[in-house]
């Protein structure tokens, strides 16, 4: 397997690296590639900030040894180019897509037994794309994924996120509260598809969490409300708060779409527990008071996380809708190379 | 009404209404209370005064800073922000908005120009784009005293990341009485239209006005515009005959003898609460 993986990336080395290709000699020795991975395997969260930093002909020029020096180094080596990427993936992407480009090569480059690592390295890589909004780009990487896993619950997971995706693109306006229940043309189609994907992912662990809130989410924008409160009902039980969060938003979303708004209130403000810093249940809320003739209530809801400023940056709903990086597979990407 | 709005109010002692007319897109000025027909709920009204309103503006601002504005587009935007807070004039007031997922206050209402100026200078932009729900935060942050509140909403875009839906905030904004003016920046190369109708039903629904641009290089000249329109309105009172039932109340008013343009909002929702 090694050898055609060496011609891949001197492959991916020719197309990316015209320096390289000019002839430029390398002016990093391998040794102090390995010093670097060492270190990042050790755990220097200033390593991604060192490959970085290297002239893209020096990195690709230790791929070769690199590839076929042994499991756990392949591993961490991959890693550090993925976290490389991730960094710098907001302000160049051309070289975070480079350092990603050799990440893949790498991550190829392992055996068989380094599946769970190479699983979880496909389901996260489709997210990075994914908060791109390069859908296209991400089920590339999933069905890559799922040429080996064909099963997998992240990897399906990803795959609905992607379909869910597609059908918020397919009719942007339909954000949020605006079609829920009631979507149809082809949005209608990719959240259907959406469906079989996380039911899928749960047939497989039915503790998948991220496969269950999505689920009951789905199912609520299909306007099948029963069976997606059943769904939501058991993700409002997930360990993550994030999970938990979702449950209660989508619950909540339900309740005000059917004018129950004591229920809705309710489930809204579980979210807020969840989620303190979250912008959209006070929002939320204070349609809710608004609509309801409570004009003081909601202003004074508006004013509460206005008040908090830049502590309601993180808005788990905007990378919902969106696409977003999956932060705790990167950490156990992470953590499983640094062990 | 819930609410006490300066630009608009329903009580037992009447009616307010911001009014605007134009005639080949410049106000018409010189009218008087015998100029207008007004109807409200289908009953003729007697219009008992029009002004050329002279109350303070208190000026919201609402910027979109997700990732489309970044570059040039950033550059005129803040030069055309900076235009608007200096055609402020003694006794108004502006807060800075802005939006991109997070909706957030920069400038909370205030008469000090400078610091509106600074913020302005120090905007960054990136992430989606949830309008929707600015425009709704807007509409709750509007003060309830004596000044006249105008928002002023900019976008590029789509709504991306919004909670809350179209027919939400249009909700909102037909209880608010508040006038809401958009600018929008379109697309080049994709026929001017819009690419979205959420911003023309917003200002339908306020009784405020849209401008479009395709170039960033025309922002300053329609923030002014916006701002100069606003007080070039005028506000009609009157005291309602046969209109104090709760529910939706259209409104209609045109001009008996002039030809020109009037804008102003379709109609008020009178709730069960407020009688």
């Amino acid at each position: 397997m090694v050898r055609p993986v060496l011609r891949l990336i001197a492959s991916v080395v020719m197309a990316l690296v015209p320096a390289f290709a000019a002839g430029q000699t390398p002016s990093r020795t391998f040794a102090q590639y390995t010093s670097i991975v060492e270190a990042y395997r050790g755990g220097r969260d200033t390593a991604p900030q060192e490959i970085a930093s290297w002239p893209q002909a020096d990195v690709e020029q230790m791929l070769g040894p690199a590839a076929g020096a042994g499991v756990p180094f392949t591993e961490a080596a991959a890693m550090l180019h993925t976290e490389a990427a991730v960094a710098m993936a907001a302000r160049d992407w051309p070289r975070a897509s480079a350092q990603l480009a050799v990440a893949q090569a790498l991550v190829q480059a392992l055996p068989a037994t380094a599946e769970t690592f190479v699983e979880r390295y496909y389901a996260f890589t489709a997210t990075l794309f994914l908060a791109r909004g390069d859908a296209e780009a991400a089920r590339s990487w999933i069905d890559r994924g799922l040429t080996l896993f064909e099963y997998s619950p992240p990897l399906r997971t990803a795959s609905g996120m992607v379909e869910e995706l597609a059908a918020h693109l397919a009719d942007p306006e339909c954000a949020g509260r605006a079609c829920a229940g009631a979507r149809g043309g082809s949005g209608a189609v990719h959240l259907a598809v959406a469906e079989r994907e996380y039911r899928v992912a749960l047939a497989r662990d039915s503790g998948f969490a991220d496969a269950r809130v999505r689920l009951g989410r789905v199912l609520a924008m299909l306007g099948r409300d029963a069976d997606a409160a059943t769904e939501l009902v058991v993700a409002a039980m997930a360990p993550a708060p994030r999970i938990r969060y979702f449950a209660h938003l989508f619950t909540a979303d339900m309740a005000a779409r059917m004018g129950d708004s004591a229920t809705a209130r309710q489930e809204y403000q579980a979210a807020l527990a969840e989620e303190p810093g979250a912008q959209t249940p006070y929002l939320a809320l204070s349609h809710i008071e608004e609509a309801l003739g409570n004009a003081v209530r909601a202003r004074e809801l508006v004013a509460q996380f206005v008040q908090r400023g830049g502590q309601a940056a993180a808005g788990p709903w905007w990378g919902y809708q969106n696409g977003e990086l999956d932060a705790d597979t990167l950490r156990w990407l992470i953590d499983f190379v640094r062990r | 009404m819930h609410g006490q709005q300066a630009t608009f109010r329903a009580d037992v002692a009447g009616v307010n209404l911001d009014v605007a007319v134009t005639r080949g897109g410049r106000p018409v000025r010189g009218l008087t209370a015998a100029d207008f027909v007004l109807t409200d709920n289908g009953v003729a009204q007697r219009v008992d005064s029009a002004a050329l309103e002279t109350l303070p503006l208190s000026v919201f601002l609402v910027l979109d800073i997700s990732g489309s504005i970044a570059g040039e587009k950033l550059q005129y935007l803040v030069a055309a922000s900076r235009a608007l807070v200096d055609a402020l004039k003694t006794g108004d007031r502006i807060s800075l908005m802005t939006f991109a997922g997070r909706v957030a206050v920069p400038v909370p209402l205030t008469a000090d120009v400078a610091t509106a100026r600074d913020a302005i200078d120090h905007l960054a932009t990136g992430g989606p784009t949830s309008l929707r729900d600015a425009a709704f935060t807007a509409l709750q942050l509007v003060p309830t005293d004596r000044t006249r509140p105008v928002v002023i909403v900019f976008s590029d875009g789509r709504d991306t990341a919004s909670w809350l839906s179209a027919s939400d905030v249009l909700g909102a904004v037909q209880r608010a009485g508040v006038v809401v003016h958009a600018v929008e920046l379109l697309e080049e190369g994709r026929d001017a239209q819009p690419s979205s109708p959420f911003l023309g039903e917003l200002v339908n629904a306020s009784g405020g006005r849209r401008w479009s641009a395709t170039s960033a290089v025309r922002l300053s000249g329609l923030f002014t515009a916006a701002l100069d329109e606003m007080r070039s309105r005028y506000l009609l009172t009157y005291y309602p005959t046969s209109a104090d039932r709760e529910g939706w109340h259209p409104l209609a008013v045109r001009l008996a003898k002039v030809r020109a343009d009037v804008t102003h909002r379709p109609g008020y929702q009178v709730p069960a609460k407020a009688r």
